[in-house]
This record gives structure tokens, sequence and C-alpha cells, in this order.
């Protein structure tokens, strides 16, 4: 991996970590609630489902969430 | 980059969807706190915070925080007297503490005070300029010395708060009388003489022998029995004896000031003949007093001193006449020592009349001094060497 790519990584990611989901690189919220964000990503439409889910950090590039994570659905 | 954000409260119906509106309007938010159910506390750049408040439509708006570059902006702006106040301050300590206030020259001599001080001038070393550092005054030491070498044996150059304490050491030269005119050593009053010691010239009195004020003792004349084979500058001492009179009251009161040991140091506003002591809350009665001069106008007679008081014990008293007396002849014998040179002393004392007057003893005494009482004259009458 280049220097370049490393530093503007552009690739999709998705980390979990107990209660907390990152997401980099996505590209739109179209919509969220306590029980349900949904997420428009490079390649398809991700699906939170969960309880007391909170928008932790919205910048261009990354989505912070955290809450009770029950499932994740890939459309 | 320098941080400059500021936390505003959302406040509305779904403010979830204003959340979206902002991300799509891309602007980021670096925090979301939900408070209750329909408030948010985001976290986002100060300079997005106008966009935020165009696109807010329903939505109330409110500033809760601000962080980083503005937060120290508006701190600035609230707390600005206070700062100026402080710089202020800042800027008059570090002058009262770097501007000079006096040149000090620690020496009776006045025209070599002044030489020294005027020489300080012109190298800036005097009041009201900024406070040299150690390297310049002692370049400038070196200087007045090699100016005043024939006059200076060593010189230094102190700074003292704020002023420049200047100590020297005169130059004294030993064969500074080289006189190449010709002269006598004559009597310079009535004496019987007691010790000569001559390093040039020739001798013409002896020991014990009486002489009149102008006779001479030590000629510049250097005979060899009749013939005339030198003239000389001649030079040496001569100590006579020599008699006074004088006369002493003294007073019956006695009056002694006696140190208690309390002390105290204040600080005290003189303005012409009045003075107001600051916080001086139990004056003493009676007290010595020695004052330094902190502050001094030398337009108005305004002036701040720090005084170091003693607290002194008066006693008064009455004395018996026999006290009285040996008080009056110490007097006297004091009077008449402090006016002697360290090489002459008093050969003998005797009280010649003493009376009662209202307020005391008058006495009359006779003092026999030894005295140095040669006096170096010009020869004006040249006499030929044979």
């Amino acid at each position: 991996m280049m220097l370049k790519d490393f530093i503007y990584d552009k690739k999709f990611k998705i980390l979990l970590i107990d209660n907390n989901i990152s997401l980099l690189n996505y590209i739109d919220i179209i919509s969220f609630s306590d029980n349900n964000i949904i997420i428009k990503c490079p390649n398809y439409i991700l699906e939170i489902i969960g309880n007391n889910l909170i928008i932790t950090k919205m910048i261009d590039t990354e989505l912070n969430i955290k809450g009770h994570i029950d499932s994740l659905k890939f459309k | 980059m320098i941080k400059n954000r500021i936390i505003v409260r959302i406040e509305g119906k779904s403010p979830e969807k204003f959340l979206i509106r902002l991300k799509k309007n891309n602007i980021n938010i670096y925090r979301i706190i939900k408070n209750k159910r329909n408030v948010f506390d985001i976290e986002i750049d100060y300079f997005e915070f106008k966009k935020v408040l165009s696109l807010k439509t329903i939505y109330k708006i409110s500033v809760v925080k601000y962080l980083g570059l503005e937060k120290n902006k508006r701190l600035l702006f609230k707390y600005y007297h206070l700062i100026i106040v402080a710089i202020i301050s800042i800027v008059a300590l570090y002058l009262s503490s770097n501007v000079m206030t006096d040149v000090i020259v620690i020496t009776n001599d006045i025209d070599m005070k002044n030489k020294i001080i005027s020489t300080l001038n012109d190298y800036s070393l005097c009041k009201y300029k900024y406070k040299k550092g150690y390297g310049y005054i002692q370049n400038i030491k070196e200087k007045v010395m090699d100016k005043y070498k024939d006059e200076i044996e060593w010189l230094e150059i102190e700074i003292k708060g704020t002023k420049y304490v200047v100590r020297y050491e005169p130059r004294i030269v030993n064969n500074k009388k080289v006189n190449n005119k010709y002269s006598h050593i004559v009597a310079s009053k009535n004496a019987i003489i007691r010790k000569i010691f001559s390093s040039s010239g020739q001798v013409i009195k002896t020991k014990n022998e009486y002489v009149n004020r102008g006779d001479i003792i030590i000629s510049g004349y250097v005979y060899s029995g009749d013939e005339l084979k030198n003239v000389v500058s001649s030079s040496g001492k001569v100590y006579g004896e020599v008699w006074y009179t004088t006369k002493v009251t003294y007073p019956f009161n006695y009056y002694e000031q006696k140190k208690t040991g309390r002390t105290k140091n204040i600080f005290s506003i003189k303005f012409l003949n009045n003075r107001l002591d600051i916080f001086n809350f139990n004056p003493f009665n009676d007290k010595i007093i020695n004052e330094r001069i902190i502050l001094k106008n030398s337009i108005l007679p305004f002036k701040l001193v720090k005084e170091k008081q003693d607290e002194i014990k008066i006693k008064t008293s009455m004395n018996v006449i026999e006290e009285v007396k040996i008080n009056a002849i110490n007097l006297a014998y004091e009077r008449i020592n402090s006016r002697l040179k360290d090489d002459e002393y008093i050969i003998n004392y005797k009280v010649l009349d003493s009376k009662i007057i209202d307020k005391g003893i008058e006495m009359k005494l006779f003092f026999s001094i030894c005295e140095n009482i040669g006096k170096q004259v010009l020869i004006t009458d040249m006499k030929e060497v044979e």
C-alpha cells in the first residue's frame, strides 16, 4: 500500500467494538431513530437495528453510532 | 489547525431529521449528545454556525458553549480591562526595577565625586536610564579607571536595587610633594620645640628651645661653617608644645537616651515638612530614625522613604556639682582632642577658673598640647651659593 492510499483511504469500512459501531467512507444517512439507522454505503444499503441508538459523530467520512446493536442488515 | 468550535443545542420535533439535513449540507458534526427526547447538543465548527442558523427552519437553536479559539477570544473581550491592568502592572514593575533612580559615589571628595558622576553620565550610567548589564558596567569601570589613573587606585560599581553605588580608593602618591622651589620650615605658632624630624635642610633650632611664630626651624640654606654650600627645599616635621585656654559650660540637668531594643521598619510619605506614616499603628514616643529614600521627585518636594526606627528611652535628672565639674573637664578634653591629628596629643591640662552660673557650671581650662607646628614657606630673598 502506498502512503497516499494509507492516508486518503477511500475504502468503506465497518468497525464494531462492543456497543459502538464506526463506519468509514459511507455515502449518506437515509434515516435514523432510536431503534433503526439506515445508511447508504458505496455498494449497498446498511440497516442497523437495535435499542437506544445514538449517532455520536457525523463528519464527511466517518460516522460513529452508540447503543445496543441487535443486527446489521445489508441490502 | 487551531480548534475553533461551538456546541449548539437543537430543540424541536424530530431533530434527527435536522441532523441529516446538516450532513447533506456538508456540515461536520464532531459530537452528538442526546439530552432528552427531542433535544440534541452538537459540536460543530464555529464558521458553520451561521449556515446552521440559516437551515434551522422550525428548530430552536441556541449556543451552549464556545470551544477553542473562539472561547479564548470571548474570554479576552470579557476580561479585557483586567488584562490591560495586568499588562500595565507588569510593564510598570519591569520599568521600576530596571530604570535606575540614583548614582551614589561614596566619598568625601566632592570634586572627584562630580568627576565620576559626569563620566558615568557620558556612558549612560545615570538617573532615569535603563539598567546596564554586568559586562557593560565592567567595561565602563575600566574606562573610568583609565581616565583617572592618577587619582583612582581601584573603583567598583555596584548595583543595589535601582541605584548604582560607586566605591573607589584614591591613589596616594607618596612623593607628591616634590617641590623644586626652595623653602624653609618655620614655626606656625609660638611654642617650645619638643621633637624635630628633618629629611632635608639644616636644623637651626634645638629641642626645648622657645620659638616665636615665623621663626625658621629647618632652614633651606645649608651652611658649612659660615659658608653657604647649598639651597634646598627643606622638609620635615616639628612638634612643639603649645597652649590653649578654653571655656566650657556644663548644665546641672542630666540627659540620657537609651535604646530599648524595639525597632520597626515603616514607609513614610514626606511632603515639605509634613510626614505621613503608612500603617504605623503603634508609633514610638521617642525614637531614632534612619531613613532611606525610595522615591523622590526633583521638582515636587515629595519623598517616599523607608525608615528604620529604634525606640529610645530618655532619662533626665539633676547632677551634683562634683559630677558636673568632671563632665565639664571631659567635655573640654574631648573638644580639644577632636581638633588634633593622629600624631598630636594633649600633654597636660589645668582648671584655671570655675564658677556656678544659673543652669550649670562655667569652667576655664588651660591645655598644653604637643602639636605639629612646622609650616613650609618659600624662600623669597635668595642668597647666592658661594
